[in-house]
């Protein structure tokens, strides 16, 4: 369900877009969090005045406290003002409300593929050149039973924001994997997890992530990621939440069996 | 001075990358390397070694660390003249072109992303060594 801001005028200042602010701070919470994205329709504004921006901008916040999406609906000059000025993080921009509701499901498919792709393409990079390890990824699949997911002892979970989706990434070792994938990174035998030797899985996922921000970050993705932790125990159970949507991807190296849990608010 | 017996500094948080840089330096033939786990720690050992007459050659840094990050800590060595010409070879996941520049235009004398192998660590700091060696002559 969407909420809708019309301007039917075909210049759009800042006495509109205060005008628009207003109007949205004046609905009542408790309506908006019935709804999922305010869509905010510029499709016959003809000119806009830079200082639309911040009033934009506001709504934009006004409406993240309730989670919900701002959308921009218009013309190329709309898309170009939103992404002049930086916004594009706060206000998605789409040509008319039926590309809009067409992107909806779609939209998220099309971006986790991409991501997902260019997570699978990193993972193997960063092992051949970390660990000099030949890996392959050997499945991906979507979680529908968290016992699918095998305990870990060691591994690291590092949570991730785009302008596409938020999620975690999970990377998890096998004790005697994780102690072969160690001896291999750091050039020396290794015989426990040590605390010196237990950031290592967060080593190798910042790197993973790293390249995967790098290629993704070009195409748009705007993606941040926050400081990985570590995760080491026995047999430990890692799951992703009731709501998220969740892919195991299990990879095989000539040091063993690994596997990355991606959890994410997208659909998949 | 044989490259070898260049006093090189690691420094990041996290133990397991410091373990596996100063072991790669170590076949490399290098034997003078300490590490600090962030850069204060680094800025401090810094200090130290210049006051005891026996200074670093180069900074091997890490970007993102807690108490003071890598660019912080390189900002804060450029603006004193004792470190000014410090080498200073940053080795990060942060691979944007925002970043690089950053780093650049903070001084940084080479950057290098992760993931590094020896190989190509051992290639960038002869190019320093090179590069140092020719503009001390």
């Amino acid at each position: 369900m969407t909420l809708k801001f019309d301007s039917p005028i075909p210049v759009f200042g800042v006495a509109e877009a205060k005008l628009l602010h207003e109007q949205a701070s004046r609905i009542d919470g408790s309506d908006l969090k019935k709804i999922k994205s305010c869509v905010i329709d510029l499709e016959n504004v003809k000119s806009f005045h830079p200082g639309c921006v911040p009033w934009l901008c506001r709504i934009s916040t006004f409406m993240d406290q309730f989670e919900l999406k701002t959308v921009a609906l218009g013309e190329a000059k709309l898309n170009d003002l939103i992404i002049k000025n930086g916004i594009s993080r706060m206000i998605s921009f789409y040509s008319n409300l039926d590309k809009f509701h067409s992107s909806q499901g779609v939209y998220d498919k099309e971006n986790i593929k991409l991501f997902l792709n260019t997570l699978i393409d990193s993972v193997l990079m960063a092992m051949n050149v970390l660990l000099e390890a030949e890996v392959k990824s050997t499945k991906t699949q979507l979680v529908t039973d968290v016992n699918t997911i095998p305990k870990i002892q060691a591994g690291a979970m590092a949570g991730i924001i785009s302008t596409h989706f938020n999620g975690n990434i999970v990377i998890g070792f096998s004790n005697e994997v994780f102690l072969k994938v160690m001896s291999s990174f750091l050039q020396m035998e290794v015989f426990e997890i040590s605390s010196d030797i237990k950031d290592g899985a967060a080593e190798l996922l910042n790197v993973i992530i790293g390249q995967t921000k790098i290629k993704l970050n070009e195409k748009g993705f705007e993606m941040r990621q926050v400081i990985p932790n570590v995760i080491t125990g026995q047999d430990v159970v890692v799951s992703p939440m009731a709501k998220q949507s969740a892919l195991l991807i299990s990879c095989d190296s000539s040091l063993g069996e690994f596997f990355i849990l991606l959890s994410t608010n997208a659909k998949m | 001075m044989h490259p070898i017996e260049k006093k090189i500094l690691v420094v990041d948080d996290m133990a397991a990358m410091r373990i596996r840089v100063i072991n790669q330096l170590k076949t490399m033939g290098y034997t003078k390397i300490d590490q600090a786990s962030n850069g204060k720690e680094a800025y401090e050992a810094l200090e130290k070694a210049a006051l005891s007459q026996q200074p670093y050659d180069i900074v091997i840094s890490d970007w993102n660390m807690p108490e003071m990050t890598g660019i912080d800590f390189l900002v804060k060595i450029r603006s004193e003249s004792s470190f000014s010409a410090l080498p200073f070879l940053m080795i990060t996941a942060e691979g944007e072109k925002q970043q690089v520049v950053r780093a650049l235009k903070a001084g940084v004398t080479d950057y290098l992303i992760k993931p590094v192998n020896k190989e190509f660590l051992e290639k960038k700091l002869l190019m320093i060594w090179d590069k140092h060696l020719s503009a001390a002559a």
